[in-house]
């Protein structure tokens, strides 16, 4: 670029290429275009380039795994936000809907008591889906192993879970680790086997006042907060399991 | 005790959002691969865009373009999450490089029959990952997404003439690469951070 009009014109290449000049502007650059060889080449280059990238975009975008299809199905997606329209459409075929709906009204238990305010019955629907999701996807996994999963949390969100093993007594095997989808993932989520019932176990990266019990509809949830994070413990298990469970994962975690 | 445990109304999800939005799911997924570079991330990045989306359907306008609002969240989501986000390559945009020169000396024939033999699918998007962020964000969008300038600005949340300059510089450099000239070429934007999370001192 060799004088003040060519550096003008040369801005006038990119909206040139994507046609949003209008006709004067158009007509200028035209003619600009047609002498100058800087300004004719990079027309040339950002034009083959365009062309290319919409000729692929197909292929360069990859498409969706079948697994996030399922995720974001409108069944999967209304459950979430209105619980009440559960019954309007099938969802999560393989969860069963009561299943859904008693989990529901226990994670909304824990809501009430404090610990996931303000936005209650939102986060506890998050947490449902979530809790479904997870359990689901993590069937039959052979589980990570701990100490890689709180490192791997670490280096990707920046703090500090700890993450229990699995263990005898009580029954419990650890098939996950995930983000919880609340409050942009600042929640992890870790998921175990308890004599094939699922235990999910959340950590907020908060201390927050939370009941130390909740039991509502045949579900339990223990919480508790330690060392500026706050744990809560669901599970469809007796009082006794729940117990021994929230006090072998409390033990665990210091 | 909780201030609010229900929301007073669960404003409706228009007829027929769900199935639109779902249009856009590949496209969306394409942007959080190259966002995260990690394909559970990916995943777990567009389903937050979802739900996000249908939990504000009810706000969104009609008429106005829900693909850019889709991207808009997405993009939303992924900075929120990041804890750097403040971090974002600014620098790339200060940089005086035009590449004009390289480009003239490279596009000396038809370059559009020089591209002919550039690498295509994966191979293609391999080069992409290898462009400043900032600039493959902007590419892909306009070129990829064939979203207008506007909305590429709103989701970036950088000024429109930025976008253009961003577009403008990483085609011009993807084109540098393509033929075989980025590494002599583009060697003083090659050293531009290739990820926002390990920005290089100046």
């Amino acid at each position: 670029m060799t004088n003040h009009t060519c550096r003008e014109m040369a801005a006038l290449v990119t909206p040139y290429v994507d046609g949003t000049l209008g006709p004067t502007e158009v007509e200028l650059a035209d003619r600009h275009f047609a002498a100058c060889t800087t300004c004719g080449a990079l027309l040339g280059a950002e034009r083959a380039v365009r062309a290319l990238l919409r000729d692929e975009a197909g292929v360069l975008r990859e498409p969706a795994p079948t697994s996030l299809r399922e995720r974001v199905q409108p069944g999967a997606t209304v459950v979430a936000f209105a619980p009440r329209a559960v019954t309007r459409r099938p969802l999560w075929r393989r969860v069963p809907l009561a299943a859904a709906a008693s989990l529901l009204v226990a994670l909304t238990g824990i809501a009430a008591a404090g610990l996931l305010a303000p936005s209650g019955t939102l986060l506890a629907a998050q947490l449902t889906l979530d809790h479904l999701k997870c359990t689901w996807l993590t069937r039959g996994d052979p589980g990570p192993d701990p100490v890689a999963a709180a490192h791997e949390w670490r280096e990707h969100h920046g703090w500090d879970i700890s993450v229990p093993p699995s263990s005898t007594a009580p029954p419990l095997r650890l098939v996950g680790v995930r983000r919880c989808l609340f409050s942009d993932g600042a929640m992890a989520h870790l998921v175990y086997e308890h004599d094939g019932q699922s235990v999910s176990v959340f950590i907020l990266p908060t201390a927050r006042p939370a009941s130390p019990e909740t039991a509502i509809m045949g579900h339990e949830a223990v919480t508790w907060s330690r060392n500026g994070r706050t744990y809560a413990v669901v599970a469809s298990l007796a009082h006794d399991e729940i117990a021994r469970v929230g006090a072998y994962l409390q033990e665990q975690i210091r | 005790m909780a201030s609010r445990v229900s929301r007073p109304e669960e404003a409706p999800v228009p007829p027929g959002f769900d199935a639109q939005a779902l249009a856009y799911l590949d496209g969306l997924f394409g942007v959080a691969m190259r966002l995260t570079r990690d394909r559970s991330a990916a995943e777990d990045l567009v389903q937050d865009t979802f739900l996000k989306a249908v939990r504000s359907a009810h706000r969104f306008e009609a008429g106005t373009n829900l693909k850019a609002w889709l991207f808009t969240i997405l993009y939303n989501t992924f900075r929120n999450a990041r804890r750097d986000a403040s971090r974002d390559p600014i620098d790339v945009d200060s940089e005086a490089v035009d590449l004009a020169a390289d480009v003239t000396a490279a596009a000396a024939g038809d370059p559009e029959r020089q591209l002919l033999r550039a690498a295509r699918g994966a191979e293609l998007r391999q080069a992409l990952d290898e462009l400043p962020d900032a600039y493959r964000r902007a590419v892909w969008l306009r070129d990829v997404e064939d979203l207008a300038y506007a909305e590429i600005a709103r989701i970036l949340e950088v000024p429109l003439g930025t976008v253009m300059s961003r577009i403008a510089r990483g085609r011009r450099l993807l084109f540098l690469r393509l033929t075989g000239q980025g590494e002599e070429g583009g060697s003083r934007s090659a050293s531009a951070p290739r990820d926002a999370r390990r920005p290089q001192p100046r």
